[in-house]
């Protein structure tokens, strides 16, 4: 069996300033692994577990810099790293799941796909269920620990939802070694198409 | 020059990290009240690989090296210095002694289960008549047969009453002194003739096992014998620059943890209507804690990573041990004096890190003896 984890990079708001002026945040300093995402490993953990022969893979949408959150990824127990760097935007929850929904066909779609919930930065929680639905996974499922699943299934794992245990020494010290794929965002979808989708008034929604 | 540690050591440094903060502090007055590690602790650290992190992946380690040890032990010692002491004397001395000169065959027999948690060891040098004198030691090993047998008391010996195999110095000819004279030999617990004597009441790092140990006609067979006949003191001191070096990275995480403490008792401590962090002589005591911690960091790993480049670092060793455990018994002096009388009450973790700091400047020699190695090998071998 065949899964990907999704990992997400957030940045550090203990470093980071809100500018009010721009209306965004300045971040400040690398960006961290949020909390959900040991909670989504912990699943994939809990899958690993449960059957002898599962690989797991985890993916990263982010930059280059950020390789360092999916060696800590791998250190969790995941057998191989991906990351997508090199979009032109990385908040609009639509491009930025067809992306990765490309990069996972590239890799080879899985039989689960564990992803977080809301990370407590974006705070959509819109990725999951926008890759399900362009990989054509028809099973949708909010979880705190592992399921055993018949069908292609995307887990859900919203923060805080289970006890992440700390890795082992032994694979933190092999995460440095392990396969890291990286693809770029060119390679999927043209600048044109990595456009954000443009937010639209409740008024202009309405009308 | 490249300062910056790997992504695995800054990865490893984040886990054990977590171990500490999750498992380790909570613990922390609990075990210097009882005088006692429970096992279950020493149980999730090996289930983490901690106990292996020395060591090569062959012998069921991490391969993480001295510099992966340090890290581990800089911040398990913020957590719990009794803890790290257990740890310390059971990879540092015990496993490592194997490790340096340990045959194959012991190294599969013994290591690895050191490695996995399955074996607690001990060091056993020191005697009530040899401590910085380890040419005195009494305790002797006459060949009967294919044994060795074993006679003689050992003294303030670290895990010794819950050890399984317990590496012991011993004279096979009282003739040739320590170096030729004294031979090591790895001793398991369950050998007929040794006993645990007395656990002494200590000042500080309480948690952690010291006793006595007697051997009665103790038959070691010729197998055991670690390194070569009369050598044994070669590998005393080999394994000890191992243990003076991660003792130091206890130091630092203890003297890290004794900042932390202070910084939050100044700021907020109010007196005469603002918080004492904000009174010059509570700055100064801070600015002095925080120089010393950054001479410590810098010295505890740039001798790890010259070992790890496989640098001999003996004269360093004996520096960084002096330096560390006299700078962490200024540093705690300085954090009970910031925390007032509150830092002479027993429920402040200060009042705790004052009295497991003290134990430093003497064991895995004493302070005076790390001034004669250095001393020695500076006249010899030259300054710089």
């Amino acid at each position: 069996m065949k899964v990907v984890a999704l990992v997400k990079a957030v940045p550090d708001l203990s470093e980071s300033r809100y500018s009010k002026s721009e209306q965004r945040i300045q971040e400040k300093g690398p960006r961290l692994m949020p909390a959900v995402s040991e909670n989504v490993l912990e699943v994939v953990r809990q899958i690993r577990e449960m059957g002898k022969e599962v690989s797991a893979a985890g993916m990263l949408f982010g930059n280059q810099s950020e390789e360092a959150i999916l060696r800590k990824a791998l250190a969790f127990g995941l057998d191989q790293a991906c990351l997508i760097s090199g979009a032109t935007d990385r908040t609009d929850p639509h491009v930025k799941s067809k992306l990765i929904a490309k990069a996972i066909e590239k890799l080879g779609v899985p039989d689960i796909l564990v992803v977080g919930g809301a990370s407590g930065f974006g705070g959509g929680g819109q990725v999951g269920v926008r890759v399900a639905e362009l990989l054509g996974f028809e099973d949708v499922w909010t979880v705190q620990d592992a399921v055993s699943a018949k069908s292609k299934s995307v887990l859900v794992v919203e923060q805080g939802s289970n006890q992440p245990r700390i890795p082992n020494v032994m694979a933190v010290m092999k995460a440095g070694s392990k396969e890291m794929v990286m693809f770029k965002a060119e390679e999927f979808l043209t600048a044109d198409e990595q456009k954000p989708v443009a937010l639209i008034s409740r008024e202009e929604w309405l009308a | 020059m490249d300062f910056t540690f790997t992504p695995e050591h800054q990865m490893l440094r984040e886990m054990v990290k977590k171990f500490t903060e999750k498992e380790v502090r909570p613990l922390s007055q609990k075990i210097d009240q009882e005088a006692k590690v429970p096992m279950e602790l020493w149980k999730k650290a090996a289930e983490l690989g901690l106990l292996g992190i020395a060591f090569p992946e062959k012998y069921g380690g991490a391969g993480a090296g001295e510099m992966g040890y340090c890290i581990m032990l800089e911040e398990l010692a913020q957590g719990d210095a009794s803890f790290t002491v257990m740890l310390g004397a059971h990879i540092s001395i015990g496993a490592m002694s194997i490790y340096l000169d340990g045959t194959e065959e012991q190294k599969q027999k013994y290591l690895t289960k050191m490695c996995s948690g399955e074996y607690i060891s001990a060091f056993a040098l020191t005697e009530v008549n040899a401590g910085s004198d380890a040419a005195n030691i009494e305790t002797t090993a006459a060949l009967k047969g294919s044994d060795y047998v074993l006679n003689g008391t050992k003294f303030y010996i670290t895990n010794g009453g819950i050890a399984n195999v317990v590496i012991v110095f011993a004279v096979t000819d009282k003739s040739l002194g320590a170096h030729g004279g004294v031979t090591a030999f790895i001793v398991e617990s369950k050998t007929p003739g040794f006993k645990v004597g007395r656990e002494l009441d200590k000042m500080g790092i309480r948690g952690s096992n010291t006793v006595e140990l007697i051997f009665e006609n103790v038959r070691v067979p010729k197998e055991n014998v670690l390194g070569k006949i009369g050598e044994g003191f070669k590998t005393a001191m080999k394994a000890l620059d191992r243990g003076r070096l991660s003792l130091s990275a206890g130091c630092l995480g203890g003297s890290k943890r004794a900042l932390e403490l202070s910084l939050n008792h100044a700021k907020q401590r109010v007196q005469f209507g603002k918080p004492i962090a904000e009174q010059q002589a509570i700055q100064w005591m801070i600015a002095d804690m925080a120089a010393e911690i950054f001479a410590m960091e810098s010295m505890v790993y740039r001798s790890a990573w010259a070992h790890d480049q496989g640098m001999r670092i003996t004269r360093e060793a004996a520096i960084v041990k002096m330096y560390c455990s006299e700078a962490l018994d200024r540093i705690v002096d300085r954090g009970v004096q910031i925390h007032g009388g509150m830092g002479f009450i027993r429920e402040c973790d200060i009042e705790r890190a004052y009295r497991d700091a003290r134990i430093n400047r003497i064991f895995e020699g004493t302070n005076e003896i790390q001034r004669l190695v250095i001393a020695r090998d500076v006249l010899t071998k030259g300054a710089y």
